[in-house]
């Protein structure tokens, strides 16, 4: 228990730090996004290593679910005060998620097929 | 204050415990996914007990810096992906980036379209990215989170149900372009699916939806000079 503890330690320190480099040097990106860089690379370094955080690491990401439920809750409390046609919503989220997958698995094809051909 | 994150915080473990039970007693039936069970049945039940929605609201506050170091975790399983990563970088980049810069010109296009309003529109544009990064990304921009977290569900909903249709229509048969579209598109739920397809989708899917994250994430920003 004590070694969760302190796994989870060392995960909350990497984002400590982004959080304080993204203050310090006024960066546009999300701390937490840089701290998951910052022990990215620390782990590919070899500065910290994987059986350090795994254990701790891997427990966080199953239950990333129990995390989703306020923000849901909040959302359907806002969504009731939402005066807007909801069609309309509708019609975006389904057509830009189309585009995404339709694009990312042709341009994916397109390269394959391009690589093939240089290979030739 | 205290007495109310102690509160929100209990009640959120014990009902999401129960409800991974359920979860697993029903032998993961998709439907019975504890986000759902447990959403609702919070939703329907703290009025009941006389628990005010702002009041938990204000209580999560324990959950949202979990969020935070969720995404931090996420590290590990993109060093455990790395060696493959690596092998095919370019055309995971390529792919990824491509999808990507697609989903953002679409939403952007559509809702200028519609007449969206900004701050729905800041909520929009995220929602490609998995949901820890995604809310973060979509506070940055000035966009309203909780909606951000109905918009990553929906969109991941839909292209888990009609993605395999589409790729099949669209004739995309190899096995890395099928699972990045699926991970880039459905993240987390599209990367299950892909590892029923087969071990080389699956990995796809799971790197698709990392990836994702990390471009949306370096992308968003520049949105604050459109916006």
């Amino acid at each position: 228990m004590h070694r969760l503890f302190l796994q989870f330690t060392l995960i909350f320190s990497s984002l400590a730090v982004g959080n304080a480099m993204v203050s310090f040097f006024r960066l546009p990106l999300s701390g937490s996004i840089l701290g998951m860089l910052l022990l990215f690379f620390s782990l590919l370094t070899g500065i910290i290593q994987m059986e350090w955080v795994e254990k701790a690491a891997n427990l966080h990401l199953q239950h990333m679910t129990l995390l989703f439920i306020p923000p849901v809750i909040g959302a359907l409390v806002y969504f009731h005060s939402l005066h807007m046609k909801i069609w309309k919503l509708g019609v975006i989220i389904a057509g830009s998620s189309l585009c995404i997958i339709i694009i990312t698995g042709f341009s994916v094809e397109l390269y394959e097929k391009w690589k093939r051909r240089c290979n030739r | 204050m205290i007495e109310s994150i102690l509160l929100c915080t209990g009640i959120t473990v014990l009902a999401y415990v129960i409800g991974l039970k359920l979860f697993k007693a029903f032998n993961h039936n998709v439907w019975l996914n504890p986000l759902y069970t447990v959403t609702l049945f919070l939703f329907i039940f703290l009025p009941l007990f006389h628990f005010d929605y702002k009041t938990y609201e204000t209580g999560s506050t324990l959950f949202s810096l979990l969020m935070q170091t969720a995404i931090v975790s996420l590290a590990i399983p993109l060093f455990k992906q790395w060696p493959l990563i690596k092998k095919h970088f370019k055309k995971i980049s390529t792919g990824i980036f491509v999808g990507c810069v697609a989903g953002f010109c679409s939403t952007f296009f559509l809702a200028s379209l519609f007449g969206i309003k900004e701050d729905i529109m800041a909520s929009l544009l995220p929602k490609a990215a998995t949901l820890p990064v995604a809310l973060s990304a979509s506070g940055s921009i000035g966009g309203v989170p909780s909606l951000t977290v109905l918009f990553v569900l929906t969109s991941a909903m839909f292209s888990f149900i009609c993605g395999p249709k589409v790729l099949e229509m669209f004739n995309i048969t190899s096995k890395a372009a099928k699972g990045l579209a699926m991970g880039a598109s459905a993240q987390a739920l599209g990367a299950s699916k892909c590892l029923q397809w087969g071990e080389e989708e699956g990995a796809m899917g799971a790197i698709a939806m990392t990836t994702t994250a990390l471009i949306v994430s370096s992308i968003i920003p520049l949105f604050t000079y459109f916006i």
